[in-house]
């Protein structure tokens, strides 16, 4: 064999893509030519470098991915068959662009909707690699190929998955993006509530402070509505924030969220308020809520009743 | 060895049942469909974002391959392997990204900004490289050079390499991914490896 054709050659060889008889020529040729050796050592050090570079998906970017995928396919309701989930879809996508725009909203909203809960807690250990790496079952999302060779030993190309501990300053964007994902997860409301204790505190951006008005608008945990409360304290002149606020406390069915938005709503004099206040008098069902529109109404000099 | 077999075995069963999954996803479950992306999903973005080198991009190329696959499950028949089924359409529509790259030319990663030039894939790089400086600077400039050595390749050569190198993807496999023969992947890998090689030679 030239050395020419074998260095050639040396891709397929470290790719294990070289018929087992031409494997045996090239390997003859290595162990007698210092310049291929050399070579072929050249190629695995561009190959580990490349390999070592490799770009790997973030856990935020892909719960984001997810979430949005999860969201537009539930968007359409459940049916038997996959042909009626079709034209569905056709119904969905193939309608005006004005009703696309509203749609992609709604899915941007929900992102995070599925946090990436990778691999159970303890995963059992299978042995170790070639290399002397521990591996872990749980890691394992998929094996790709198997290939023995003669000599009893067998290479396994799998895919791993794995869980990943992210630690990082809670003002790093890529932290709170995370943070963000895990709060639209509906499924864990806990997760939700820890997440909430650490933004609250991080009002101050933009991003978060969207989040936890959502959250009090949206969110069907109260813990979470009570926490997103906190998080506003600072932020009650806010014209945005009082929107929301003043939306909530009629329409939010927990009577401690109800009472806490009344604290944030009359820490500072607004007359606009007096009319919802005397309304919620009459009509809300919880004794507490109403004596705190009856104090607020008061400390403004307004009337409790409407006549 | 028992307990690791039967680890093993536990844990790929709903692998085993692929097809069943896919049975059930066809018929309108929805939770089948969710464990079928959940299997795939993470090869498929890692594809996107090496090819691409942007995570908005490879953030759409995931939308779109699953909403494919959502709409198109009906008309898989199993003449094929359903990795292989996904990977053409995923290939697809990250070949069609590239080449309308091309038109408009090529969008490197790398962005000048007042702070000089950042690769804007730093944004989205894991934690675990920052730990240790050296090793992130050494990413980030290695980084930077596959960035540009990549722009170097045709889209298709870019593929070959990348579900070769980094998919693990057999020859044979890649080229009826891509539609093509087993001796054309090979040369584009050829191909591919010697650009990339030749880019990359003074830093390595």
């Amino acid at each position: 064999m030239k050395c020419e054709l074998v260095q050639q050659e040396i891709p397929l060889y470290v790719y294990g893509e070289m018929p087992a008889p031409a494997e045996e020529i090239f390997e003859e040729h290595i162990n007698v030519c210092l310049l291929c050796e050399q070579e072929l050592k050249k190629y695995r050090a561009f190959s580990d470098a490349i390999t070592n570079a490799v770009e790997v998906p973030p856990v935020w970017l892909i719960a984001e991915c997810r979430q949005s995928l999860s969201h537009l396919t539930r968007e359409s309701p459940k049916r038997t068959h996959i042909q009626t989930w079709k034209l569905n879809w056709d119904w969905i996508f193939g309608s005006s662009i004005a009703f696309k725009v509203p749609l992609g909203a709604m899915a941007l909203l929900a992102l995070g909707f599925l946090v990436a809960r990778l691999m159970p807690n303890v995963v059992p250990s299978l042995g170790s690699s070639s290399d002397g790496e521990i591996i872990y079952a749980g890691l394992i999302s998929s094996v790709r190929s198997v290939q023995p060779d003669s000599s009893g030993h067998v290479q396994i190309d799998v895919d791993e998955t794995r869980r990943r501990v992210i630690s990082g300053n809670v003002q790093d964007s890529n932290i709170q993006q995370l943070l963000l994902a895990a709060l639209r997860d509906e499924s864990n409301s806990g997760v939700r509530v820890d997440v909430m204790n650490v933004l609250k505190d991080q009002a101050g951006t933009a991003n978060v402070r969207k989040a936890l008005l959502e959250a009090v608008a949206h969110d069907p945990n109260p813990g979470v509505r009570l926490k997103a409360l906190e998080g506003l304290k600072r932020f009650e002149a806010d014209p945005e924030t009082r929107k929301t606020l003043s939306r909530a406390l009629l329409a939010d069915s927990n009577p401690a969220v109800r009472m806490q938005v009344i604290d944030l709503l009359t820490s500072q004099k607004d007359d606009s308020l007096i009319g919802m206040f005397q309304s919620l008098v009459q009509k809300d069902d919880n004794s507490y809520v109403v004596q705190k529109c009856q104090r607020a109404l008061q400390e403004q000099n307004a009337s409790i009743g409407t006549f | 060895m028992q307990n690791a077999v039967g680890a093993i075995t536990a844990r790929l069963a709903p692998q085993m049942d692929e097809a069943g999954l896919i049975r059930a996803a066809q018929n309108g479950d929805g939770d089948a469909f969710e464990r079928l992306v959940r299997t795939y999903d993470q090869s498929v973005l890692r594809i996107a974002m090496n090819l691409l080198r942007s995570p908005e991009d490879a953030r759409d190329v995931y939308q779109e391959s699953f909403l494919r696959v959502y709409r198109n499950l009906q008309n898989f028949r199993f003449d094929c392997s359903f990795h292989t089924w996904l990977y053409r359409i995923v290939t697809n529509i990250c070949l069609d990204h590239l080449r309308k790259r091309k038109v408009r030319k090529e969008e490197s990663s790398v962005v000048e900004t007042g702070d000089g030039p950042v690769d804007r894939m730093d944004q989205v790089r894991e934690e675990g490289a920052h730990s240790d400086p050296e090793r992130h600077l050494w990413n980030r400039q290695l980084g930077s050079r596959i960035s540009g050595c990549l722009e170097s390749l045709t889209p298709r050569e870019r593929m070959v390499f990348e579900l070769r190198h980094f998919q693990g993807m057999r020859l044979r496999n890649i080229g009826e991914t891509l539609g093509t023969t087993e001796e054309a992947a090979k040369n584009c890998l050829f191909r591919a490896t010697q650009k990339m090689r030749a880019g990359l030679g003074d830093l390595l």
